[in-house]
């Protein structure tokens, strides 16, 4: 279960409001490629990994990935708490504006809601650990758009530091990967699915 | 009656004498003078001040201490009851530092201030003479917090690494003493620290969160 703690991981104090990339960064909360889809993904898929040191990647990742959710909807909300009227209408918030006023609700910069289709859980551990491979790097790719298109550094830094912890976490799901394939019988990875057609072993710690 | 001077202690109403002289310091309080004096020791418990962790806090301060060797002041074959002057086994838990020859400079021995209490408090009481600056100490419960993560994520894959294991030990220890210390001076930033500070009221909701900007 979770507890909640009262800090950010990453510290957030943006002083000037900015209604056009709050959109932008929107997507990182809501998007094809956000937060939300991570920490979901991580949370579905560990129910079927076949030892406990992918379950616990797969679990703290999870997790952390909620705190970064929570960093992305606090970059939103400082930046769209002040609006006048007149910005709004000028940056081209309207659309968002109409449906949510300045509230924080899921979705992709372009519009899309957040929905469940933006990412996928097999249940086959060697496709759902490619699958976060990609992931960490689809998100750092967003974050690489998102510093190209923002300049306040109250912003930047931030994002910087959510950048990097894509880099990180893709390094852990690439160690991930690596244990469940050594444990596998065979070396033919794609004969089976290690957690469906075999039992689930949770091995010492000496292995 | 609003006399902030830390040198009146001699008035019924007022509570263990660290002198803090603080109005709000009402006779219903729990121990704890909220002084914040460094000698108020987190751990003691509201009695006579022996500091045994089995003496709760609703007990008379007739705690049995006593025991030979309790205190320093305590001679051998004393009955129990911590014998010190004032002290009657219907006695409230608060020891009878209130005793006008308890002096606020004697360590009032009390559990965990109030937190409330410090934004009344004079200079001058040495009520805040601990005080932490509190962005220096949510930046490194910020940092530590990190390292505690980080290496977590590590020891997920590589359980049995020693090296890493005695990362995380010691900087989930400095973390947990950080916690508690932001609790104690501030505002609880995990349910399990929000009573730190027996707050008279839950702190954890009133207090800024984190999205407002400002400190975090």
């Amino acid at each position: 279960m979770w507890n909640y703690e009262k800090r950010l991981q990453y510290p957030i104090n943006i002083k000037t409001p900015n209604a056009k990339i709050a959109q932008v960064i929107m997507s990182q909360y809501g998007g094809p490629d956000g937060e939300m889809g991570a920490s979901l993904r991580y949370l579905s898929q560990r129910f079927t990994m076949p030892n406990r040191k992918a379950m616990g990647v797969l679990n703290d990742i999870g997790t952390e990935e909620l705190a970064h959710l929570e960093m992305v909807s606090t970059i939103v909300h400082q930046l769209t708490r002040n609006l006048s009227m007149e910005e709004i209408e000028n940056s081209g918030f309207a659309n968002y504006y109409v449906d949510h006023t300045v509230g924080i609700w899921p979705q992709a910069a372009a519009g899309i809601p957040f929905n469940a289709c933006e990412f996928q859980s097999k249940g086959d551990p060697i496709t759902d650990l490619h699958e976060d491979l990609a992931a960490e790097q689809k998100a750092r790719t967003t974050y690489d758009n998102i510093l190209r298109l923002v300049k306040d550094p109250d912003v930047c830094d931030p994002i910087r530091f959510l950048r990097a912890r894509e880099v990180v976490h893709y390094q852990r799901f690439g160690e991930a990967l690596r244990i469940v394939q050594d444990e596998l019988d065979s070396k033919n990875f794609y004969a089976f699915n290690p957690s469906f057609d075999m039992p689930t072993k949770c091995p010492p710690c000496s292995k | 009656m609003n006399n902030f001077s830390c040198n009146n202690y001699n008035r019924p109403q007022m509570r263990p004498g660290c002198g803090c002289a603080r109005p709000e310091v009402k006779p219903d309080m729990k121990p704890g003078c909220g002084c914040g004096r460094p000698e108020v020791k987190p751990d003691m418990r509201p009695d006579c001040g022996c500091g045994r962790p089995e003496v709760k806090p609703d007990m008379r301060p007739d705690c049995g201490c006593g025991r030979p060797g309790t205190r320093p002041d305590m001679r051998p074959g004393m009955q129990p009851g911590c014998g010190r002057p004032g002290m009657r086994p219907d006695m409230k838990p608060d020891c009878g530092c209130s005793q006008p020859q308890i002096r606020p400079e004697r360590p009032c021995m009390r559990p965990e201030p109030r937190r409330e209490a410090r934004a009344e408090m004079r200079s001058g009481c040495g009520c805040q003479d601990n005080r932490p600056d509190q962005a220096e100490l949510l930046n490194f419960i910020n940092e530590v917090s990190f390292a505690v993560n980080d290496i977590l994520l590590y020891l997920d894959t590589h359980p049995c690494d020693e090296e890493a294991l005695a990362f995380y030990r010691e900087n989930v220890a400095k973390r947990n003493a950080a916690l508690k210390k932001y609790a104690k001076f501030f505002s609880p930033l995990t349910v399990d620290t929000a009573d730190d500070a027996a707050s008279d009221s839950w702190t954890w909701v009133t207090s800024p969160w984190p999205w407002e900007g400002g400190i975090f």
